[in-house]
């Protein structure tokens, strides 16, 4: 009875140790994401008309459209937990991979609009944002930076959730042992959650 | 199971989460076109907080896992809130 329990303590504490370890990493992000607003924060206060004229280059629609097709994609995520714990193997892998096409079309479209950003010569050391001044060299030297960091994290999200996939396709992602699809949304939702406080420092003030 | 999929929420609720998500997404966007002042960046900044927070909340479950670290995470955003404070005031 006594070693049963020890057995079962040890198995909790365990657990705790994995989920509190993926919390430590979205903390340090989250610290990331910090500096950089404390960063758009100070040179904003610097360069109020010239970050206003300069987020006018950037189209709203395409960051409303990111954002909807973000937050489908997290809300997918969320109702993979739902479907891998119910045991429906065809759902989860359905949902799984909803996420992961959302997630494409978000990077596609990142893409797309940094191509044009490029094509009007408004991208870091480039002689036409140069000749517009500091505080657009300051606004779009931040845009593709966060911008940037955030993809990155969404492309990781991207490795991680193709590899819980794959897991489920051959049963060794179950409701059994569904840690690994509650680490990989949590840090999907990351992105998503990053998203959320940088749309609107580009795209609405 | 049970319990575990009561704390998880539901399609159905998780469905309502997003549709709110994205109405916030929308009413943040229109108020943005309006000329209001000092209320713009208010307002941006406050209804992108919420957003986090409701993402934070519900698609993270926050209030369930490492209750040491939600609240760092929440001391995180709120230092991140100050000092959009702070940097746009002055």
């Amino acid at each position: 009875m006594s070693q049963s329990l020890s057995m079962t303590r040890g198995m909790s504490q365990t657990k705790e140790s994995t989920l509190s370890g993926v919390w430590l990493f979205i903390f340090i992000e989250l610290l990331l994401f910090a500096g950089l607003f404390l960063l758009y924060g100070v040179y904003r206060y610097q360069n109020p008309v010239a970050f206003s004229l300069a987020a006018t280059e950037l189209s709203v629609s395409s960051g409303v459209i990111n954002t909807i097709i973000l937050l489908a994609g997290s809300l997918t995520m969320a109702m993979t937990t739902l479907s891998i714990r119910s045991r429906n193997k065809m759902l989860s892998l359905l949902l799984l991979m909803t996420t992961l096409f959302i997630g494409f079309m978000f990077l596609v479209n990142r893409y797309y609009e940094w191509k044009g950003r490029v094509e009007f010569g408004l991208f870091p050391g480039s002689e036409e944002l140069a000749q517009l001044g500091h505080g657009d060299v300051l606004f779009f030297g931040l845009y593709f930076f966060m911008t940037g960091l955030h993809a990155l994290h969404l492309l990781v999200g991207f490795v991680i959730l193709t590899l819980a996939t794959v897991r489920v396709n051959n049963n060794t992602l179950t409701a059994d042992n569904p840690d690994f699809i509650d680490k990989s949304g949590t840090f999907w939702h990351l992105a998503t959650l990053i998203w959320v406080l940088v749309f609107p420092l580009f795209y609405l003030l | 199971m049970d319990n575990q999929n009561t704390k998880l929420g539901s399609y159905k609720s998780y469905t309502f989460i997003f549709i709110g998500l994205v109405a916030i997404t929308l009413i943040s966007t229109g108020l943005s076109q309006l000329n209001l002042g000092y209320l713009n960046l208010l307002l941006a900044v406050s209804l992108a907080t919420i957003s986090a927070a409701v993402v934070l909340g519900t698609f993270m479950k926050i209030k369930f896992d490492g209750s040491f670290f939600r609240l760092l995470a929440a001391g995180v955003l709120a230092l991140a809130l100050l000092i959009f404070f702070v940097a746009f005031v002055g």
